[in-house]
């Protein structure tokens, strides 16, 4: 980082190398299109080379990388949404369902869930829908979350909540033959451990 | 919340989609860009056009003086001058200010253009901030005070630059007509035209002071920064044969020759392509590269541009027509740091879309002996593996999910290799 930040580009590379596949897995994850993913994850990394001095702690290097790329990625989802809604766009083109990205071994009914998963996702707003997609899709924690997006973990929960809701009043308005569990306990758990983290932050 | 079948991360279930392969790109594409956006290069560009503008506009106060020939060329001495008449070679344009036996020392008080002919040239460049365009056939170096030592190639000519660098060859051939700098002992030769001929010329630009703006179309990426210590080496196509007879100096240029374009239009399809691939619009990429010939542009690639090539050619839905820029990678330049890449990328197409597991498989372990990112290597492995396995070649399939195994025993594609070593 050092040497990165001192101009040295094969240290620059290196650095981005290390850093831009999970990137861009994550921000694939959110946008689910592969042109506009890899325009975001270029302008992020632009946006970072370019303000790499005013980066304080080295190993905050990946949540900053982050955060810019969810700023770009929330712009791209606003207008995307707004796109549709005034009938600029008639389907998200380009947008490949959260099925068509799953894994060669995963199971028929991961890939009804995954489906449904998706629909609802586009229904959610686009700072629901990047906190719901770091959360449950990536497993970031309520702490890396609320870096990425620049707010406090309170509301993080928030908009985690209002996303749980509208995803479950969607499965259920399908009728889809999935069940929606929230009540294993481990959600509690992490959330408990995340508070602690922000010491009293709201 | 979880779902029924769901893994509690969801991303578990979900196909990575390229994102190694795809991050290596974006992160080539970031460095282009960046270089093409530097603030030092668009300053030194501002500062060199107004020093040619300025050189230019001087020469034209000037009252036009007639056309001499050249009168005492006096070579292999420290500090002589080549008075070549000022139309082509004023005094104060070019001063060969050392020699030895294996460079030439040149120094440029106005911007200076050299038109290579044949063979390669090592341009020493020891500089302030300057620029070198190294366009069709043409090094110019515009900077007062530019200083470069050509130090190998047999047939550079000089020239200062001047408004008929826009002409027609026969003017300008005429203009720097025996005017031959030779590397290897300094002759200036009199009215000799070297041979010249449309292959392929390569310069090379070291830089050892000061900052250098490289610029032409067959820069890669058009344009690049050199600090000192920093090199590029660019293919020049070598001009048009000059072996019909040169045009008097005191006759003026036809007016098909002034109207002639500097940059051929096929020129301008291969920068075009560069541009589109690197804005990732890969489909209007596809189509100038096709203007201008895939072949000709792979022959001419450095291995950067071989690997964005292969993109352009495998995003706009031409899979097939990827594997020769990269097979030409690994051909020419097995040991650059890119050729793993390229290995890995063909490795990939051949697996996925054009049915040749075996030679795949090839692929994958040549990208594996070259020193592939380590991010790559477990997926790179896994392909391996996943080849073998469908080119029938299932005892070495085992060996390598084996080998993954070993290393990578919770790695995302354990799974499928356990599938494999269970299989019999």
């Amino acid at each position: 980082m050092a040497r990165a930040r001192g101009g040295d580009r094969e240290a620059e590379t290196e650095l981005l190398l290390r850093h831009t596949p999970r990137l861009a897995r994550v921000v694939d994850r959110m946008l689910g299109d592969r042109d506009e993913t890899d325009d975001v994850v270029q302008d992020t990394l632009e946006t970072a080379l370019g303000k790499l001095g005013s980066l304080r702690g080295p190993e905050a290097f990946g949540g900053w990388l982050l955060s810019i790329a969810v700023r770009h990625v929330h712009r791209r989802l606003r207008r995307r949404r707004l796109a549709l809604a005034f009938g600029f766009l008639t389907s998200a083109e380009g947008v490949e369902p959260l099925e068509e990205q799953c894994a060669p071994f995963a199971t028929a009914e991961q890939r009804a869930e995954l489906a449904l998963l998706d629909r609802a996702l586009a229904r959610l707003a686009p700072a629901e829908r990047i906190a719901w997609t770091l959360r449950w899709i990536e497993g970031l924690e309520l702490s890396e979350i609320a870096t990425a997006l620049d707010c406090s973990i309170t509301t993080v929960k928030r908009r985690l909540q209002a996303a749980d809701a509208e995803v479950r009043v969607h499965a259920a308005r399908e009728e889809a033959p999935v069940t929606l569990d929230d009540a294993d306990g481990s959600d509690a758990a992490d959330d408990a451990r995340d508070t602690s983290r922000e010491g009293g932050a709201s | 919340m979880k779902f029924r079948t769901l893994p509690r991360r969801v991303a578990d279930v979900l196909d990575d989609r390229d994102a190694e392969t795809r991050a290596h790109a974006i992160v080539r594409r970031t460095r282009r860009a960046r270089r093409r956006k530097a603030p030092l290069g668009a300053i030194a560009v501002a500062a060199a056009s107004l020093v040619t503008v300025s050189a230019l506009a001087y020469r034209t106060w000037r009252a036009p003086e007639p056309p001499e020939t050249v009168e005492s060329p006096v070579v292999g001495r420290s500090s002589t001058t080549l008075t070549a008449g000022r139309r082509s070679f004023g005094p104060r344009s070019w001063t060969e200010v050392g020699a030895d036996t294996d460079a030439t020392l040149l120094e440029t008080r106005d911007a200076l253009e050299i038109v290579l002919t044949r063979g390669e040239v090592e341009l020493d460049v020891r500089a302030e901030e300057r620029r070198v365009d190294l366009d069709a056939g043409l090094v110019h170096l515009s900077a007062i005070g530019a200083h470069l030592t050509v130090v190998r190639g047999d047939t550079v000519r000089g020239d200062t630059a001047r408004d008929d660098a826009v002409q027609g060859d026969t003017a300008r051939d005429d203009a720097v007509r025996g005017d031959t700098v030779r590397g290897d002992g300094d002759t200036v030769q009199g009215d000799t035209v070297q041979g010249d001929t449309a292959q392929i010329d390569t310069v090379r630009v070291v830089v050892h002071e000061g900052r250098v703006l490289a610029r032409g179309e067959h820069v890669p990426e058009r344009a690049r920064m050199l600090a000192a210590g920093e090199s590029i080496v660019v293919r020049v196509p070598a001009r048009p044969s000059s072996s019909t007879p040169a045009a008097r100096p005191s006759e003026a240029p036809t007016e098909e020759e002034v109207v002639r374009p500097r940059v051929p239009a096929r020129a301008d399809a291969s920068r075009r392509w560069r541009e589109l691939a690197d804005a990732g619009e890969y489909r209007e990429a596809w189509r100038a590269l096709d203007e201008v010939g895939m072949s000709r542009e792979v022959r001419a690639a450095d291995p950067e541009e071989l690997l964005s090539l292969a993109d352009v050619a495998r995003r706009s839905g031409h899979a097939a027509r990827a594997e020769e820029p990269l097979t030409e990678l690994l051909r020419r330049f097995p040991d650059d740091p890119a050729a793993a890449l390229g290995a890995f990328t063909l490795g990939r197409l051949r697996a996925d879309q054009l049915g040749r597991p075996a030679d795949a498989a090839e692929a994958f372990e040549r990208a594996l002996r070259s020193s592939l990112p380590s991010t790559l290597v477990p997926d790179a492995l896994a392909r391996l593996a996943l080849a073998r396995r469908d080119a029938g070649q299932h005892e070495r399939a085992r060996a390598d999910a084996s080998r993954y195994l070993e290393r990578f025993p919770s790695g995302p594609r354990a799974a499928e290799m356990r599938a494999i070593v269970d299989a019999r």
